[in-house]
């Protein structure tokens, strides 16, 4: 998958441009944009034409210097071979055994594009679109690029249209229809990111009549997938029974995973559960814990501070060993 | 967490030389009939890279006369080489992966000295077939008690893979597998003792004593 995060930071930003009222809990704005040292991730398994074995063997195994002459050598056989353009392409974008260098990363993806590589016309779109050394912010170049992307099923290229669609194009407001239309097929290409922001959408019933029972179901779905932020709606649902049986143990280990995640708000309601005992044993030092790593992120709540007030000096002691040693791994 | 399932043991030998080879090869054979060890993780002594093959091979034999798995140190080639049964991979995430790739399904491939949750969450999303926590770091420093135990108790309480708590000490046993940990990890605590076979049969006894 290209560019997981560089997707999710742009819904994020779409849905604090455009959000109403946020709902109870919900983390509209407070996920924190992702860390761009993001693993540099392998072009997905090529779209069209045989794959690159060797250069894309030699790729996955991090011998960036041999894939580069591998997918070379493909090109003077076949200089149509849209995969290995693609790799060239990424080689060069991520500065692996080559000096990074957008302008020429951009360079290789048009040429893979051209020949009808999808991965490719994605990649490039994303590049056009949040721009480069090099490499001039096209906006609309980028929309024409996800379409045909799109066109031929990338579920990325349909998600980021997604959220283009909520954006809006300067004179356009946001066409949430459009926008739930596009995310449920990128969901159903299976895209985790896809699947969180139809689920959003259906359970707000935004540009998609209101169906709680299929939010309930996409939630899942961006939870299972590691999305944070899906981990925390669908949390909150299974902790309220709203669309699902209700299950608090079963909210309270989501919660946990979205907390460790450093997920504010996953921090502040697990402080909650633990406090009140509900889906964890009760545990005044763990609540008191979590409150501080969400007080930290900015999150204040004073419920939780007067428990944390309430305990003993051998209890804070415990608080600062737990805060210790969540901090440190 | 009170576990139904008692944990099991997990041995990291010695870091191993050819000249030692034959007098560990009965110790562990011996260890190994006693039951209840469900791993070996072969540790190559620095400088001894060369033989490692030959050690490996040995202990091979041993681990599956006495019903472990045999694991490979961090080299997942070596593993599919000598014909083990899986590597336990310490390099970080490429490395790791690399590892699954090659090795899955038909091999183990469990991930050690993970260095932040995410790490540990991302090994865990991978397929990784356990984690482990405590384990001695490249440096020789091995972390408290407490810290492993508390990990060890997060990722049980959230996570399914397995995971693996390394004791540093017999009376680290019972606060491993008490958090939660399926299989408890020994390595000097057993051949730094006098008499390993002895600390070996402890470790046992004191998890068979353990209410489940």
């Amino acid at each position: 998958m290209s560019s997981p995060h560089l997707r999710r930071w742009l819904f994020v930003a779409a849905l604090v441009a455009a959000s109403p009222a946020a709902a109870q809990f919900s983390i509209d704005g407070i996920v924190k944009p992702p860390d761009t040292g993001a693993r540099p991730a392998p072009p997905q398994t090529p779209s069209s034409g045989p794959p690159p074995d060797l250069a894309f063997g030699a790729y996955q195994r991090g011998l960036y210097a041999t894939a580069l002459k591998e997918a070379m050598k493909r090109l003077e056989s076949n200089p149509k071979d849209g995969p290995a353009m693609t790799l060239i392409a990424e080689i060069y974008k991520d500065g692996v055994s080559v000096k990074r260098d957008p302008a020429e990363a951009a360079r290789w993806y048009r040429l893979a594009a051209d020949a009808g590589d999808r991965q490719a016309t994605f990649a490039l779109a994303v590049m056009l679109l949040t721009g480069a050394p090099g490499v001039e912010k096209d906006r609309v170049a980028a929309k024409g690029l996800f379409e045909k992307a799109a066109a031929r099923g990338h579920a990325g290229a349909l998600y980021n249209l997604g959220v283009m669609a909520i954006e809006g194009d300067g004179a356009s407001g946001s066409d949430f229809a459009k926008a739930a239309d596009l995310f449920r097929r990128s969901a159903e290409a299976g895209d985790d990111d896809g699947a969180y922001s139809y689920g959003v959408l259906l359970r707000d019933g935004r540009g998609v009549p209101l169906d709680i029972t299929a939010a309930a179901h996409w939630l899942k779905r961006a939870a299972d997938g590691g999305i944070i932020a899906g981990e925390v709606e669908y949390a909150i649902m299974l902790f309220n029974g709203v669309g699902i049986a209700k299950d608090e143990a079963g909210a309270a280990k989501l919660f946990l995973k979205a907390a460790a995640k450093n997920n504010p708000i996953a921090q502040n309601r697990l402080a909650h559960l633990y406090a009140t005992g509900r889906g964890v044993p009760k545990d005044p030092v763990k609540a008191a814990a979590w409150n501080r790593f969400a007080k930290t992120a900015g999150i204040d709540d004073a419920e939780l501070d007067a428990l944390t007030a309430g305990l003993s000096a051998e209890q804070m002691a415990k608080v600062e060993q737990a805060v210790r040693l969540q901090a440190q791994f | 967490m009170a576990d139904a399932q008692a944990s099991k043991l997990y041995l990291l030998t010695p870091p191993l030389r050819a000249a030692d080879l034959d007098d560990f090869a009965s110790t562990l054979a011996a260890g190994l009939d006693g039951g209840d060890v469900a791993c070996v993780l072969a540790r190559i002594a620095p400088g001894a890279e060369g033989d490692a093959k030959k050690i490996i091979a040995r202990l091979v034999e041993i681990a599956a006369k006495g019903g472990a798995a045999l694991l490979v140190d961090n080299d997942a080639r070596l593993a599919a080489r000598v014909g083990a049964d899986g590597a336990h991979m310490t390099g970080g995430p490429a490395e790791l992966n690399d590892a699954l790739a090659s090795l899955k399904p038909e091999r183990i491939v469990g991930a050690g000295r993970l260095r932040t949750r995410d790490d540990a969450m991302n090994a865990g999303e991978a397929g990784v077939d356990y984690v482990m926590f405590g384990e001695p770091r490249r440096d020789g420093f091995t972390p408290p008690a407490d810290e492993t135990v508390e990990r060890v108790e997060w990722w049980a309480e959230i996570f399914e893979p397995p995971c693996v708590g390394y004791a540093a000490a017999l009376a680290d046993i019972a606060p491993l597998a008490d958090a939660g940990a399926d299989f408890i990890a020994l390595a000097d605590a057993i051949w730094g003792a006098p008499a390993p076979l002895e600390a070996l049969a402890e470790a046992r006894s004191i998890l068979v004593r353990r209410p489940g």
